[in-house]
């Protein structure tokens, strides 16, 4: 076919935070699926649960990009008016050597598909954007006008995330965690810091003030974004290098919060991340919000 | 106080923390998630669950969409519904699992009902999987998922695309004898059939149900008021109901379907065999669904359908016939009331009523339905009052 793909008006995908980290990777020429840590086996589609155990334990991994031809169909009649400029093209289902199967744009004619045959990840752009599409084995190191994502495989760097215990984030992963504020947290936030704010302490004086009520100090509530970092995301030895936060709203004692850390953008040759940071008070309002750079220490023994 | 008889029992139950916004999220996530804590929390396996009731639109999906929640579940089901009452679709599922599992159709139902809430609503109503993971590649709609059955079973079996017109050629030609059919007065041969436009290959254009405006419907009464009635009673001798995946990505087989479970189910409950129905009355949305039914049936080996579509006649007179309206292939395919079609036609033919295309002495009628992509399959054995 001789039309530019790139330029095809094709529908792209629906992302949600769940299937980010898959986009991305086809965005970067990647092939990313998920992989069961109870049962040891790869998910694809992206899911929150294993289809096989159930078990919520779902890792992101790199995929071979090596697969199997299932079937194939050269479309003539598309289902979407954006593909009639490519026609005919074809579409196939690809085993990933993993073991799911996905389906995809295959990078090749009719005639040089069969079923059962290897196939190879080709990110090719379509309708604007680089997707995870793939060619016949035996095409390999042919070129075609749409062959970007081979260069960009080819360029990747030192991976400064080995050793570091939950391995590399991507962008886009995120991780909540929610606990109930309680006077004790104040307490010892005092015991802590010395921190003896009346705010925080006599309760008639808050109810009097622009507040309302009494407040934990602002350590309580940025918190449970430290539990967030060193804990989920990116993980155990994760620290603070820079933080730049709003206290939007105070939040009171017995309230439950809501903390979130959002994976935006993910340095190669260190393991330094920025992450997008909130909390969330129960009723949904933000009472912090901000950006944060951390840097996770490898802890991994060897 | 005594008890009356128990009709069935929950053993486990879920709850998801209630919470203003679900920003990013989608219906099908929670429902994974407060599936997994009830089937735990009833010392289940996924394994276990054979039976699922889910209410409409869940998953962001307009149609399908027990299909599409079992196959993100990775749920198998022998019996899939949508609840569609309201308020009252929590209750109206607890009646309902109780019923499928005392008709023997299931053992273990999960009933499971989820919402996201968002500050501004999603721009697509459609974000199912098939909408991110398909369609950006170019594969939209059933035509293309069809074909990519055909395609694996001509691969594997060697089967030739003369096999598969002639299932359309045969519909066609039943279509004759049936004054309502859309393709009435217009026969088409295995050669004409080869000859229209490749739609997506190996799938041509008359190898695809027309769409048509229509409506079917049937009242079902218990077997003792039917015998009261009217007209003669067609009984209900056996189901068997299977959901396997939604996308063809995703499908267990690609030359096998669901079906072939649910007819072993009918045949069981019914003591049948495939080879002794009267009326074949096969969902027919494209040849390749005739043709893995014929093989899923047992009646002919696997790859062999092409074959026996030549050992056989398939019209009313035939010794094996074969949707003798015409299927959807010849009468026109009235969305969804299209698989009502194959009911509607068996019991004519059981109770003696298909003028000009009558089958003689008609006793039993197997009838199948499927959804998606060979992904939702229910069958039926239908017998004649005795
Ligand atoms: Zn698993």
């Amino acid at each position: 076919m001789s039309v530019d793909l790139d330029l095809l008006k094709t529908p792209g995908p629906t992302i949600t935070a769940l299937t980010a980290p898959f986009w991305q990777a086809a965005s970067e020429g990647r092939l990313a699926i998920q992989s069961c840590e109870a049962c040891g086996k790869a998910v694809f589609y992206p899911r929150p649960i294993c289809p096989h155990c159930w078990s919520d334990r779902l890792a992101w991994r790199e995929a071979s990009g090596g697969g199997r031809l299932k079937s194939f169909s050269a479309v003539h009649k598309p289902g979407h008016p954006g593909w009639l400029p490519a026609v005919p093209y074809v579409v196939g289902l690809v085993e990933l050597d993993e073991g799911p199967t996905m389906l995809s744009f295959i990078a090749a004619g009719e005639d040089a598909c069969a079923v059962g045959q290897s196939l190879v990840l080709k990110p090719t752009r379509i309708g604007g954007r680089l997707l995870p599409a793939f060619k016949p084995s035996a095409m390999a190191g042919s070129t075609t006008p749409n062959q970007t994502g081979d260069t960009l495989m080819s360029t990747q760097t030192k991976d400064g995330w080995i050793g570091v215990i939950k391995g590399r984030p991507q962008v886009g992963a995120f991780a909540e965690r929610s606990r109930r504020t309680r006077l004790e947290d104040i307490e010892a936030f005092t015991e802590m810091t010395g921190d003896r704010n009346p705010l925080h302490y006599d309760k008639a004086l808050a109810e009097a003030s622009v507040f309302g009520k009494l407040i934990v100090q602002g350590g309580v509530t940025s918190g449970i974004l430290n539990a967030l970092v060193a804990e989920d995301l990116p993980g155990p030895g994760t620290v603070f290098l820079e933080v730049g936060w709003k206290f939007v709203k105070a939040v009171g004692v017995d309230e439950m919060i809501t903390g979130r850390v959002e994976i935006k953008e993910v340095r190669q040759d260190k393991p330094i991340c920025k992450i997008e940071t909130s909390v969330r008070n129960e009723a949904g309002d933000i009472c912090l919000a901000g950006t944060a750079t951390v840097f996770t220490v490898p802890l991994a023994k060897a | 106080m005594s008890l009356a008889r128990s009709r069935g029992a929950i053993a486990g139950i879920g709850e998801l923390k209630p919470t203003r916004r679900t920003e990013g999220r989608t219906t099908l996530e929670m429902i994974a998630e407060v599936s997994r804590l009830a089937v735990f929390d009833a010392g289940l396996e996924p394994g276990h669950i054979d039976g699922l009731l889910v209410g409409p639109q869940v998953g962001e999906t307009p149609q399908h969409v027990p299909a599409t929640v079992a196959e993100y579940l990775g749920l198998k089901p022998d019996m899939a519904n949508v609840v569609d009452l309201g308020g009252a679709s929590g209750a109206g599922m607890v009646w309902r699992a109780a019923a499928a599992i005392e008709a023997g159709m299931c053992e273990a139902v999960l009933c499971v009902l989820a919402n996201t809430r968002e500050e501004v609503p999603a721009r697509s109503p459609n974000r199912n999987p098939i909408r991110e993971f398909d369609v950006p590649f170019g594969a939209s709609g059933a035509n293309i998922s069809y074909a990519l059955l055909m395609q694996a079973h001509m691969a594997e079996h060697g089967s030739s695309p003369q096999g598969f017109a002639a299932i359309a050629a045969w519909a066609r030609a039943n279509a004759q004898r049936n004054p309502d059919a859309i393709f009435h007065g217009k026969p088409a041969s295995i050669d004409e059939v080869l000859a229209s436009p490749m739609v997506a290959s190996p799938l041509h254009l008359l190898e695809i149900v027309m769409p048509v405006a229509g409506g079917e419907a049937v009242v079902v009464v218990s077997a003792k008021r039917a015998r009261q009635l009217a007209k003669p009673a067609v009984h209900l001798l056996g189901a068997g109901e299977k959901v396997t995946h939604r996308a063809v990505s995703q499908a267990p087989s690609l030359t096998s379907g669901p079906l072939k479970p649910a007819m072993a189910r009918a045949f069981a409950q019914s003591g049948t065999r495939a080879a002794e129905m009267n009326l074949l009355s096969l969902y027919d949305c494209y040849t390749i669904m005739v043709a893995a039914t014929i093989e899923d049936a047992g009646l002919c080996a696997a790859g062999q359908f092409g074959q026996w579509v030549r050992d056989h006649d398939l019209g009313p007179s035939g010794d094996a016939p074969l949707n003798t309206h015409g299927g959807q292939l010849g009468f026109g395919q009235p969305d969804l009331a299209g698989g009502m079609t194959h009911v509607v036609e068996a019991v004519r033919q059981l109770r003696g009523e298909a003028t000009g295309r009558q089958i003689a002495n008609a006793k039993l009628a197997l009838v199948t339905g499927n959804g998606a992509t060979m992904s939702e399959a229910t069958a039926l054995v239908l017998g004649a009052d005795q």
